[in-house]
């Protein structure tokens, strides 16, 4: 195993074994993704209390629970470029970043459009959607400090350090979230309740979750193929992948 | 301004010679030492304006209020923390120094912290009067923004030292510095909120103080590691 | 399946709107998501390729265009330096 984890930091090594993974992966997520979407579209039953609005939970909880895991994966990845000083993981963290930013912005702009026909209005200050709001400016804040270094190693590294505080803080932003709002509102209304969740609303939800999880597996390995081609394009490794030598 | 010889220094003594000069050169120029008060004046002042002048409406909002213009006034000092180290080359003699980084970076910051947060902190309930903070939550307001301001400095010293390098890097230092502030504003102002209503303001200042404790010992690391960073780029 | 006719489908006892709202947006992020790096490594590959090309032609050109091409190729390596 751990010669498996060494050869995955030699770029062309990585770059031949994402192209044969994405080949499959592919069609693979894309496949499950839409039984997924057509199974929790039209075949689950409505919501006894929500009606058929609900049907989007089987996209905003998929991507809501990959943008926070795709955090922490950035982050690791920037930690292990800081500690080990290994170039993939930059790459990886650097690919990252948009995907976890664009699958958060999915998860709010999804729960504003649910929230309309449940409570009424496009924006309700619950926990879990203020929590997922910084969320977003915590990905927002990676991205918009990596464009604004010149030097690009420096950037990466920089990049790194601000998703690891970033990650110590997300349980505490959370928790703290969830205290102030059971704090500010009474107890009687609770916008987002947990309520048991019957098993044929389940399996779908589960697939979307996978799906979500294969997608954001699949966009950071193309990120990073564009990203190596690029940043080894003198290399000769890259001049045979593009059919020349 | 010369350097003198570190390396005979203790940690301690390098420390405290650190802690010095960063607040001799704060209280050197005055005017870095009120404007962020007058700011924090100013803009209170902006809130019964823009929200029209009813007490009670005002009183409601006051715990709010103030501490979200406390977290803008720390967010625009915590821009020039490291600028002028940055800028007259002594950030990369602090770089050099044997003693660890984090700890003189950690020096630097508490004087600052005292001619920034602190002063603040001190004159908030002034201040509160003019939104019509309840007289009960004041020695709270005064409590939570002394730990607060401390907390909302070390965290954006970490800001500071990864944005330093970059031109005009204000308003980045205030978009990646801002989620992290969110806890202390939760915390800071709903202690405010409950000691106006007569709640229990006790446990929401404990995770204040939690909080101040976790950013003295983690912020330090990071600001030295955003320090050297910073360092290579520009 | 749930729904009776493809109108019910669209319609979803009120809620259609938003619930197909929602799906279009995720579903034309998610492709945005997927085609652009594709995209970017397809044009890069073209960009190699046309290099590759480039320095062939060099190699067979005068002396002046060769310096030329030289000095392009090593304001290119200086620039893969800084970005790291």
């Amino acid at each position: 195993m751990w010669s498996f984890i060494h050869k995955l930091g030699s770029p062309p090594w990585f770059f031949r074994f994402s192209g044969n993974v994405v080949k499959w992966l592919l069609p693979v997520t894309i496949a499950v993704l839409f039984v997924g979407a057509f199974w929790g579209l039209l075949v689950a039953p409505p919501d006894y209390r929500q009606g058929n609005s609900y049907r989007i939970i089987y996209i905003h909880v998929p991507a809501a629970v990959v943008s926070l895991a795709g955090y922490y994966v950035m982050a690791l990845a920037g930690a292990i470029s800081l500690i080990w000083r290994i170039k993939m993981a930059d790459i990886a963290m650097k690919a990252a970043a948009p995907v976890g930013a664009v699958l958060t912005g999915i998860a709010l702009v999804t729960g504003a459009i649910w929230g309309k026909p449940t409570w009424g209005t496009w924006w309700v200050w619950d926990a879990r959607i203020t929590s997922m709001l910084i969320l977003f400016f915590l990905y927002l804040g990676v991205v918009a400090l990596f464009e604004a270094y010149e030097n690009k190693a420096a950037a990466a590294k920089a990049c790194a350090v601000l998703s690891l505080v970033g990650t110590v803080n997300i349980p505490i932003i959370y928790k703290s979230v969830d205290w102030w709002y059971s704090l500010h509102q009474p107890a009687s209304i609770k916008f987002t309740g947990e309520s048991a969740i019957d098993a044929s609303m389940l399996y779908p939800l589960l697939l979307m979750i996978t799906a979500f999880y294969g997608l954001f597996a699949l966009v950071v390995m193309m990120n990073m193929r564009a990203d190596l081609v690029w940043h080894h394009r003198q290399s000769s490794w890259v001049r045979q992948w593009a059919g020349f030598e | 301004m010369s350097v003198p010889d570190s390396d005979s220094l203790s940690l301690g003594a390098a420390f405290y010679r650190q802690f010095l000069r960063h607040g001799k050169a704060l209280i050197s120029s005055p005017a870095d030492l009120v404007n962020p008060l007058l700011f924090f004046f100013m803009v209170i002042t902006l809130f019964p304006l823009g929200l029209g002048p009813d007490p009670e409406r005002l009183s409601q909002m006051a715990p709010g209020i103030l501490w979200v213009v406390a977290l803008l006034a720390s967010l625009m000092v915590s821009g020039k923390l490291f600028a002028s180290d940055f800028e007259d080359g002594s950030l990369e003699q602090l770089c050099l120094a044997p003693q660890p980084l984090a700890i003189l970076a950690l020096a630097e910051v508490l004087a600052h912290w005292l001619g920034t947060g602190f002063l603040l902190s001190m004159v908030s309930p002034l201040f509160a009067v003019l939104v019509g903070l309840p007289t009960q939550a004041l020695p709270v307001l005064f409590m939570s923004l002394l730990l607060g301001s401390l907390c909302l400095t070390l965290i954006g010293a970490v800001g500071s030292a990864l944005t330093v390098s970059i031109r005009r890097g204000g308003v980045l230092l205030s978009v990646i510095i801002i989620p992290l502030h969110v806890p202390v504003l939760l915390f800071g102002s709903t202690a405010v909120v409950e000691a106006a209503r007569d709640g229990n303001p006790v446990s929401w200042l404990a995770l204040l103080a939690a909080l101040v404790l976790m950013s003295l010992a983690l912020a330090p690391l990071a600001i030295g590691a955003a320090l050297r960073i910073s360092l290579d780029n520009g | 399946m749930y729904f009776d006719s493809l109108t019910a489908v669209a319609h979803m006892d009120g809620h259609g709107v938003y619930v197909w709202l929602a799906y279009a947006i995720t579903m034309v992020l998610l492709s945005w998501l997927l085609w652009s790096p594709s995209r970017e490594l397809r044009k890069r590959k073209l960009w190699i390729v046309a290099e590759a090309r480039r320095r062939a032609a060099s190699t067979n050109a005068t002396p002046e265009a060769k310096t030329q091409s030289e000095q392009a190729m090593s304001t290119d390596r200086a620039q893969m330096e800084t970005q790291g």
